[in-house]
């Protein structure tokens, strides 16, 4: 069952059409990566998904209920960080969370789960003013995790986040991906995405990308041998593969999936002395870089 | 919806802008009393040399007038006058006439004790009018005629009367009283009509256009409820704010005037001048003209005024918010909104330079509000402003729900 039911939206601002015609959908318990370069659409999709914005055409359904017609009912479904947190700078952190509790009628017991979850301690007490972005972050985030929604928006979740708050977060939203929640994850981060969405949506120029018209992306290997150039004559018959020698004991290999055994095969021959094999890029930066080759 | 009321309150009352402007009318209200009893004192100095002066006048001019007329009556002839002046001289006449009325009230107003027995005698008539109306032997006029009023100015007269002919008080020639009650109705009367819109634009312009610039408006865009719930808890969390305000305003400035100076007697009676919209304490500068004059006690006065200025600032709070919640920049709404309030009422200032304080000049429409409220005759328009004012205020609450339930709103 889908949980988001995106159908036909378009959205214009002063004339200017900056969504034109999408549609998607998002399947509960699934994590549905939201990918496009700056100013593509994907901060305004989140915010007509949301009702921040209204569409000039289209439906919106989340959980069956359509946004326009049944707000009330569609946004308790719904909990989120979009574009930057959504904080009260002259307030403290729990100020802030006692809110969405007051709100979403939530224990103190939830609350304090979600406090040690976000692990800002003791700086719970000060103004959110003088929080960092990637504090900023976590409390955004607690706040949205403290709603309980059963469809979670985040936007550019790991901005300002550090190394062991991106890990944490990865596993959280998985966590929660398990426990039934759909989560919308918008990112720049390819390798992010790439690591935990289960599918993914791309944005152009305010318009989605359909990936079946994407032809398959070849992957470009790094092949360190001691025999580099005679991998390159080998290889030099099969079709559809690119080799080019860096060095003498270098060679960059890029095939589609179909070739991979066919290359493997040979290069791996003992004559060849093949030391070490790396995968360059994940396969979303190769889908990313077929989609907006111009953009790149 | 009661959550979101409680949360803006609580960002109202920590707003940092907030706290200063609140600080400085505090302040303000704090330095008020002494400044109020200097200009009271002033006023009595002024009063004093007006009598002096319009005295002077009147003697003058009726002895011009009296020669003027006797030397145009040269026939005039006492012991054959049938009553019937010729009718070229009718208007000489009768303002030779009252001029000589005005004369005589404007000495009377300096004898103590034959003051007294005026009041008496008017007590007196008053209550056999008030005796005749209540068993229907005579009607009511019109109460701007004021010969025999409505019951409820005779009721005020009798009231007035009895109280200053008890306290022995000659209401032109008592010094001002600069105690707690006079004070706070000072406070209504003079100050808050100019304050109380400037103290709602400076805290509410903003209570959106803050909220965009800080990005905490999707907080409240993502909660589960209806956007007009989301913009009827902000109305209604600022009104209560400006509410809290204006209590702490008054409240400190007459515990500030009460310890200074006493704090009076909640029956002390006050004078209106309807019709000059005037309504100075009973001691004020005396103005012995044909308008309406009625005696309320301080209290009662003080009361409609409170009612008055919470259905301005309903209506006021109600337009401030709902303009402000279609301006994203804070700055703009701070700087534009009480623009559009103060260009009305700076205007007549500069127009008519150095104006005599007649608030009548120059508080324009949409500040006199309040004051027309309380200029209204009696109670019945008072509630009439206020169905005028709530309307308006549903007006524009409904024109904005409606607006942003079918456009892109504030974000």
């Amino acid at each position: 069952m889908n949980i988001l039911e995106v159908g036909h939206v378009t959205k214009r601002f002063h004339k200017k059409t900056v969504i034109h015609d999408i549609s998607f959908s998002a399947e509960e318990g699934k994590i549905l990566g939201f990918i496009g370069p700056n100013g593509a659409g994907k901060t305004t999709t989140l915010k007509l998904i949301t009702n921040i914005l209204i569409p000039d055409s289209g439906s919106i359904h989340i959980a069956g209920f359509d946004i326009l017609k049944e707000r009330e009912k569609a946004l308790a479904n719904v909990a989120g960080v979009i574009e930057n947190p959504a904080l009260y700078l002259e307030l403290s952190g729990y100020d802030n969370l006692r809110f969405i509790q007051k709100m979403y009628r939530k224990s103190n017991n939830d609350m304090e789960r979600i406090v040690e979850t976000i692990g800002l301690g003791h700086a719970m007490r000060q103004k959110t003013g003088r929080y960092s972005l990637g504090m900023k972050q976590r409390l955004g985030l607690g706040m949205a995790l403290l709603a309980d929604p059963k469809f979670l928006i985040l936007d550019e979740p790991t901005n300002g986040l550090d190394a062991s708050g991106i890990i944490e977060l990865r596993e959280l939203i998985r966590k929660k991906a398990d426990e039934g929640v759909t989560v919308l994850l918008s990112s720049h981060i390819l390798s992010e995405v790439d690591k935990i969405a289960d599918d993914v949506v791309f944005i152009k120029e305010g318009r989605i990308v359909d990936k079946s018209a994407i032809p398959p992306a070849k992957k470009k290997y790094i092949i360190k041998a001691g025999n580099a150039k005679r991998i390159q004559e080998q290889i030099a018959s099969i079709g559809n593969v690119d080799a080019a020698l860096l060095n003498n004991v270098v060679i960059e290999i890029c095939m589609g999936q179909e070739e991979f055994a066919k290359v493997m095969q040979l290069v791996c021959q003992s004559e060849n002395q093949v030391q070490d094999i790396q995968q360059e890029g994940t396969q979303l930066e190769h889908i990313y870089q077929d989609i907006f080759q111009e953009d790149a | 919806m009661a959550s979101l009321i409680k949360m803006e309150w609580t960002r109202l009352r920590k707003n940092k802008k907030n706290l200063i402007v609140l600080g400085i009318f505090l302040a303000f209200v704090l330095l008020l009393p002494s400044y109020h009893k200097k200009i009271d004192e002033k006023t009595v100095l002024q009063r004093d040399s007006i009598y002096e002066a319009s005295l002077s006048y009147a003697e003058t001019e009726r002895s011009v007038i009296a020669k003027e007329y006797t030397d145009t009556l040269e026939d005039f002839d006492p012991d054959t006058f049938d009553g019937v002046y010729p009718k070229e001289n009718q208007v000489r006449q009768d303002y030779w006439t009252r001029d000589i009325a005005f004369t005589q009230k404007q000495e009377l107003a300096f004898g103590r004790e034959e003051w007294i027995e005026e009041a008496k005698a008017t007590l007196g008539k008053d209550r056999n009018m008030k005796e005749g109306l209540e068993r229907g032997l005579i009607r009511e006029r019109n109460s701007q005629t004021h010969d025999i009023g409505t019951l409820q100015e005779l009721d005020n007269r009798i009231r007035l009367n009895e109280y200053l002919i008890e306290h022995g008080i000659v209401p032109w020639k008592t010094e001002y009283n600069p105690a707690a009650y006079p004070f706070l109705f000072y406070l209504l009367n003079t100050i808050l009509p100019v304050v109380l819109p400037i103290i709602i634009c400076l805290l509410c312009s903003d209570c959106f256009s803050s909220e965009v610039e800080s990005g905490s408006i999707k907080m409240w865009l993502l909660m589960p409820m209806s956007r007009w719930k989301i913009y009827a808890s902000k109305l209604i969390a600022n009104l209560l704010f400006v509410f809290f305000a204006l209590a702490m305003i008054l409240g400190l400035g007459v515990t500030a005037a009460g310890i200074l100076h006493g704090f009076g007697e909640a029956n002390y009676p006050i004078s209106v001048f309807y019709e000059a919209g005037q309504a100075n304490l009973a001691a004020g500068i005396p103005e012995i003209t044909d308008i309406t004059v009625d005696y309320l006690p301080i209290s009662e006065v003080i009361g409609h005024i409170l009612l008055s200025d919470a259905l301005f600032a309903l209506s006021f709070v109600t337009i401030v918010v709902s303009v402000g919640s279609f301006i994203r920049q804070s700055n703009t709404a701070v700087t534009v909104l009480p623009l559009l309030f103060a260009i009305p009422a700076v205007l007549p200032l500069v127009l008519h330079p150095g104006g005599n304080g007649n608030m009548d000049r120059w508080v324009p429409p949409c500040y006199g509000y309040a004051y027309d409220v309380w200029k209204a005759d009696g109670l019945g328009k008072v509630y009439g402003m206020a169905g005028c004012g709530i309307t308006a205020a549903l007006l524009v609450f409904a024109a904005v729900s409606i607006t942003m339930k079918r456009k892109d709103w504030i974000c």
